[in-house]
């Protein structure tokens, strides 16, 4: 399959992604083809990610910012062009929302990672979180 | 390349552009590799809770691409600008 730039952007919660350490860790776990920011009030990773697919762009950008302690994936907003993947953004949010539930999403490797997203998002993250720790 | 200047063509258009609509450019001192500085816009947005919040975007010494990450500025000073425009139409019907 040819790879294309998939444009798109991840809401997060959790620690603060403009912070020195937070913005380096995000960086060094692959998001250095993301701009970090806040928009009114609300962080975000804007996307522009090479992937054979757009649920593989969404999916490995996820574990990207997952793989980081502390920052939580919230949502995924569409990217430039919203027509783009809508039906997988969807039952991404609705994972995202709840996660012991997987939706049906047509195509099987759309399905296949979508289950993928549940399984990172349904295990809590097993490491501590440096300064956080009680 | 001195410092307040990025070494990457496409992201200095893009700093230009933000500047010259207002944002401040804070250039990053010590030893973190990975952001050149922070751009932060001049508007106090409503945060949704009574509050208000200004736009802030990180800027990358080395972004994968910077053509991109270009675009990416951009888009952040694009969708302050069209969230600044909802608002004076608000006010407007409000009025």
């Amino acid at each position: 399959m040819p790879r294309a730039t998939y444009n798109f952007m991840l809401e997060t919660s959790g620690r603060d992604v403009l912070d020195d350490e937070v913005f380096d860790a995000l960086t060094e776990a692959g998001c250095d083809d993301a701009g970090v920011g806040r928009f009114l009030g609300v962080d975000r990773l804007d996307f522009d990610r090479e992937a054979r697919s757009y649920c593989e762009a969404v999916r490995s950008a996820i574990e990207d910012v997952h793989s980081v302690p502390g920052v939580s994936v919230t949502r995924v907003v569409p990217g430039e062009d919203p027509t783009v993947g809508a039906a997988f953004t969807a039952a991404v949010n609705a994972v995202l929302a709840s996660p012991q539930q997987c939706p049906d999403v047509p195509g099987g490797e759309e399905q296949a990672e979508l289950r993928r997203i549940q399984e990172m998002v349904a295990t809590p993250p097993s490491r501590s979180v440096p300064g956080l720790e009680i | 390349m001195a410092r307040g200047i990025h070494p990457k063509k496409e992201v200095r258009e893009a700093i230009s552009e933000l500047r010259a609509a207002g944002w401040t450019i804070k250039v990053a001192t010590g030893g973190h590799s990975h952001r050149w500085g922070t751009a932060t816009c001049p508007h106090q947005h409503p945060d949704g809770s009574g509050g208000a919040t200004r736009c802030a975007q990180g800027i990358r010494s080395t972004p994968r691409n910077g053509g991109n990450h270009a675009k990416e500025l951009r888009r952040a000073l694009r969708s302050c600008e069209e969230r600044l425009t909802q608002s004076a139409r608000q006010e407007n019907r409000d009025a």
